[in-house]
């Protein structure tokens, strides 16, 4: 029997996971998916918002701030990419200007830190790419850019290493309610604990219906984005948004932390499993591109993609503990700023969840983690690394400077990835501008090697997405 | 092996660009010569390129990838040069400092009087191109798949569409039919192909392979793996016209749409870049913007022949052992190359007068497909140069050789242009075999990547004209009587370095005796080591051909 079951490995349920493994509590997170961090998690802007766009004294809101300020405190503690790059609303005309100006008074509201209008001498300093056209943008310095699937796998890393566990490839297909206990009916049999937290993401209405009345409905948005090369690097300091509509905060222009620029998103409603691009989602994204920063180059494109969001329709989160079913709690319909939002949601949940637990501290708690990372190592640091371990002599991805050392050690940490795209998001591996020409070949050899599994068995991502199909030649006659 | 603190001639990279002007350096007197390779082999894509083809140029006769690449392995391994494979170069600096790594090795810092940047190029990918749709597994860049296939001893499916008619899609159209996948179908976005005519020939014509031109794919579907995907016609503009949709049942998508020469370390370095070859701007000897620092093979420009590749870098390699010797400076008059009309781009953009011995070679190539056409030079308005050209096309780089005198004309610019003919897009459609009413076939040679127009007689003991060697008279009537091929593969080898090692027919055999010859390599579990000319299959179905090894594997 677990104390909590988590449904949902996305970066909401893996921060609550990372945030409960403080305590002495069995801890269970359940995931469909072959990887933490597989779904929304994996594709969205990567951007932790300042806060000024949730409406005042929301849970959002609060959320959205909180979780800002507290995003940098873990970054840094566990070793994620984080850069605090600030971000800049452009206005166009005096409608635009309207409403930066309410952006502005509700971002004050919201406690955002240092939020203000700035005009077109100061704002052209700033962003010397950006279209002449601008008159005014609302400038957050607090804003930042992050890898979102980090967050996810390093929290979950250390809290399995602080004694939690993951079951991957774990759907759940129904939910009872026993005594004084829950037992979750999944795919690879039952699993039983005093509280379970629904953080399953586009499917969380699904998830929530198993146990309660049906009170809100995701309505999966989905948006395309283009990753553009790090040639590109230096075509925008800061996240640039335009000004925001119904349809969300708009198609934005920002660096990555891995030195991309991401382009996107447009919106629509979509099936909940559909990620496709599509040529007129694509065009709607290069036009809003080009409508704030006229010179970007989106032929250096190296990937698209889509991602969907939890929407419900709802002006905020789904927070607590279902008004029906007592010790069933939601952090359902998480639309943007949910990235933002998640390590803080996961703080207020994990305090419901002690309220109603008597919890003493974990002894074995694993707050920080260091990785190695061979491409922002000095010259020195470089030489005492291989000289420790020469499988980091061996460059694997060469677009991304990867070395095979990092992707062993990533294959034997607490959650290892199993799938191609699995270590794409732990080291960067094929993440670059040859998207895995050149290495996916010998990351399948590594991890054939390393994991003793054969290389026919390794997926893209899913189980069946298989990527080599046998071998050639018959080992016997033909 | 102890590496030196600073070298003569510094080589980046072990393909064959890098072999070549390693080789060259050294025997054109540079005293110390460091060849860097990130592979843990010497030989760089050569060695997946396991078809003939290679060698026409430079060796007269017709080599695999491997073997080609051996053939120089062979000479770099006694020249005293310094080689160190397994090591990745980061960084070069425009004072010519070189930092890499190698897991013996550790961080290695050198020093080079001269540098030659032999990096190669990489594919173009499906996010360059921006295909819709899903993003499930089975989408290859043609080279991808082919270290697959050849090295690695993989399939990567088996109902394949191929986008884009590069060479290397061509190549791999025949590769998976050959091991047992069905190539449903090569799909051109323009009209007309990116390849060789011979690899038309002997890759999609001889298995029946279909070339769509005008075509591209406009959808990816699939969940995992994919399944299916949306083909549409383009217009001129190469944008899909509305309509003409068609949805294919497949399992693997492979994209040959463009090779792109990896330039970042020559960014880094500072040097210029011209954004029309995507490489560096060249001087006559392949030197960049930053003296001493030269670049050659595909990091420069994009070939379609290694031999080119070949002789490109063995300047680049002398010009980089007599910089290294004599620390030159750069000469006063600089003559710029420029493109006019029908031209894409050439290489080198600037020429140092003073500094051609003879004659200078320009590359270049055309925009479109010409015939009957004229390669100008011009300077000040005046025409100082004219060479003829029966055919034109962007996929043949084609070059012209400018003498001294006629530099020595030139004004501080130059212009190429291409006046000619322009084919439109009916007739560039692929003809490469037409039986005409008098009893005479016109058919295309594929002996060697000329691709001479050959008309062959069938009344007349198939007597053969139009060809411009005895190889064509050769080729043109045995096509017609008993066409015969050479075939390449691989065959399974236990207890060396590789699992795969390659193969071929060290004579061609009848067309229809393909299949048949594959099949005898199903079965047959080679033992390491192996060298290349060793009879792996004796006697062919009787045909006297054999199959040998073209790979040593250790």
């Amino acid at each position: 029997m677990e104390d909590i079951i988590i449904i949902g490995g996305g970066v909401c349920g893996c921060s609550l996971l990372y945030e409960l493994s403080q305590y002495d509590l069995k801890t269970l997170l359940i995931e469909k998916k072959s990887d933490i961090g597989a779904g929304t998690t994996k594709a969205n802007s990567a951007i932790a918002h300042a806060g000024y766009d949730p409406e005042p004294n929301t849970k959002m809101a609060k959320y959205n701030v909180d979780g800002n300020k507290m995003i940098e405190i873990l970054c840094a503690n566990l070793d994620i990419a984080y850069k605090k790059i600030g971000s800049l609303v452009i206005g166009f005309d005096d409608t635009d200007r309207k409403s930066i100006e309410k952006l502005l008074d509700k971002g004050k509201k919201n406690g955002v830190p240092d939020i203000r209008i700035v005009e077109k001498d100061e704002l052209f300093k700033m962003e010397p790419n950006i279209s002449k056209d601008a008159v005014c943008a609302l400038y957050a310095p607090s804003a930042g850019i992050i890898s979102p699937w980090e967050l996810a796998s390093a929290q979950a890393e250390c809290a399995v290493e602080g004694g939690a566990k993951i079951e991957l490839e774990t759907e759940v297909l129904s939910i009872k309610k026993e005594k004084d206990f829950w037992t979750v009916q999944t795919n690879q049999g039952d699993f039983k604990a005093k509280y379970i937290v629904n953080a399953a993401g586009v499917n969380s209405d699904s998830i929530s219906q198993m146990v309660e009345p049906q009170f809100f409905n995701i309505t999966p948005k989905s948006g395309e984005y283009f990753l553009l090369d790090t040639t590109e690097n230096g075509i925008v300091n800061k996240v640039i948004f335009p000004c925001p509509s119904a349809l969300g905060k708009g198609i934005l222009v920002s660096p990555t932390v891995h030195g991309n620029i991401i382009v996107g998103p447009d919106s629509k409603t979509v099936e909940k499993d559909d990620t496709e691009c599509t040529i007129k989602g694509l065009q709607t994204v290069r036009q809003g591109a080009l409508r704030t920063v006229p010179s970007i180059n989106l032929r250096a494109s190296i990937r698209n993609f889509a991602g969907i969001r939890a929407d419900a329709g709802l002006e905020d989160f789904i927070v607590g503990e279902s008004k029906t079913a007592e010790g069933f709690f939601n952090i359902a319909a998480i639309k943007s700023p949910g990235l933002t939002s998640a390590p803080a949601i996961a703080k207020d949940i994990a305090q419901m969840l002690l309220a109603k637990i008597d919890a003493k501290p974990n002894p074995n708690f694993v707050s920080k983690r260091k990785i190695k990372r061979f491409k922002y190592m000095s010259g020195a640091e470089r030489a005492q690394t291989i000289k420790e371990n020469p499988h980091y002599g061996t460059i694997v991805c060469r677009c991304e400077t990867v070395t095979e050392g990092e992707i062993i050690d990533a294959l034997h940490r607490p959650v290892p990835p199993r799938s191609l795209d699995a270590v794409k998001r732990r080291v960067t591996a094929g993440m670059g501008r040859c998207q895995g020409g050149f290495c996916a070949p010998r990351v399948l050899e590594i991890m054939s090697r390393e994991l003793k599994i054969k290389q026919t068995d390794i997926p893209l991502d899913e189980k069946g997405a298989y990527i080599v199909t046998g071998r050639t030649k018959k080992e016997s006659g033909g | 092996m102890n590496i030196k603190k600073e070298y003569a001639v510094i080589v980046v990279g072990g393909g064959p660009a890098g072999l070549a002007a390693a080789l060259s350096a050294r025997q054109n007197g540079a005293e110390s010569v460091l060849l860097l390779e990130r592979n843990n082999d010497l030989g760089g894509i050569l060695n997946q390129c396991i078809h003939n083809g290679f060698g026409l140029h430079y060796f007269k006769q017709e080599l695999t990838g491997p073997e080609y690449a051996q053939k120089f392995i062979d000479e770099v391994s006694k020249s005293g040069i310094d080689i160190l494979t397994g090591s990745m170069v980061l960084n070069v600096s425009d004072d010519k400092k070189i930092y890499a790594i190698n897991s013996k090795f550790g961080y290695i810092q050198v020093q080079g009087k001269s540098i030659v940047l032999a990096m190669g190029c990489r594919e173009r990918t499906r996010g360059a191109i921006g295909i819709a749709g899903s993003r499930p597994a089975g989408v290859f860049t043609a080279g991808a798949a082919q270290l697959y296939m050849n090295i690695e001893g993989f399939k990567v499916g088996e109902k394949v569409i191929i986008l884009g008619s590069g060479d290397i899609g061509l190549i791999m159209a025949r590769r998976l039919t050959l091991e047992g996948a069905k190539v449903l179908g090569v799909y051109e976005v323009m009209p007309y192909s990116g390849g060789l005519t011979r690899n038309i020939v002997q890759c999609l014509e001889d298995y029946n392979i279909p070339l769509y031109l005008s075509h591209t794919i406009t959808e990816i579907r699939g969940k995992e793996r994919v399944e299916q995907v949306v083909i549409s016609k383009v217009d001129e503009k190469m944008l899909p016209i509305a309509g003409t949709e068609q949805i294919i049942d497949c399992d693997t998508v492979l994209l040959s749409v463009g090779l792109i020469p990896e330039n970042e370390l020559t960014r880094q370095a500072g040097i210029e870049i011209d954004g029309r070859t995507n490489g560096a701007v060249v001087y006559e000897n392949m030197e960049t913007s930053v003296d001493g620092i030269f670049a050659c093979g595909n990091v420069c420009h994009v070939h379609d022949l290694v031999d080119f590749v070949t002789a490109e870098s063995m300047r680049a390699g002398a010009a980089a052992a007599k910089y290294a010797n004599s620390n030159e400076k750069p000469s006063s008059k600089i003559i710029a190359v420029k493109n006019a009309d029908g031209i894409g781009y050439t290489v080198p953009q600037k020429i140092r007068a003073d500094k051609v011995e003879k004659a200078v070679d320009i590359f270049f190539r055309v925009r479109a497909i010409y015939k009957d056409a004229k390669i100008e030079v011009k300077s000040g308005g005046e025409t100082i140069a004219s060479f003829k050209r029966e055919h034109c096309a962007p996929g043949e780089m084609d070059n012209i050789t400018l003498p001294k005198v006629f530099l020595d004309k030139a004004k501080d610019e130059i212009e190429i242009s291409v006046i000619g003919e322009k084919k439109t897009a009916d007739d560039t459609a692929m003809k490469t075999r037409v039986k005409r009413d008098d009893g005479v076939t016109e058919l295309i040679c594929i002996s060697c990547p000329k691709g001479c127009h050959l008309k062959i007689d069938e009344k007349n003991n198939y007597a053969v004209t139009g060809n411009s060697c005895e190889r064509g008279a050769i080729y043109g009537k045995k096509e017609m009587t008993n066409p015969t091929r050479v075939i390449t593969s691989t065959a399974i080898i236990r207890g060396g370095n590789y699992s795969r090692v390659s193969v071929k027919t060290d004579k061609d055999i009848p067309k229809e005796k393909i299949f048949d010859a594959m099949r005898l390599l199903d079965g047959l579990i080679l033992k390491a080591p192996s060298k290349i000319g060793n009879i792996v299959i004796p006697n062919i179905l009787d045909t006297e051909a054999n199959f040998v090894a073209t790979k040593n594997v250790k």
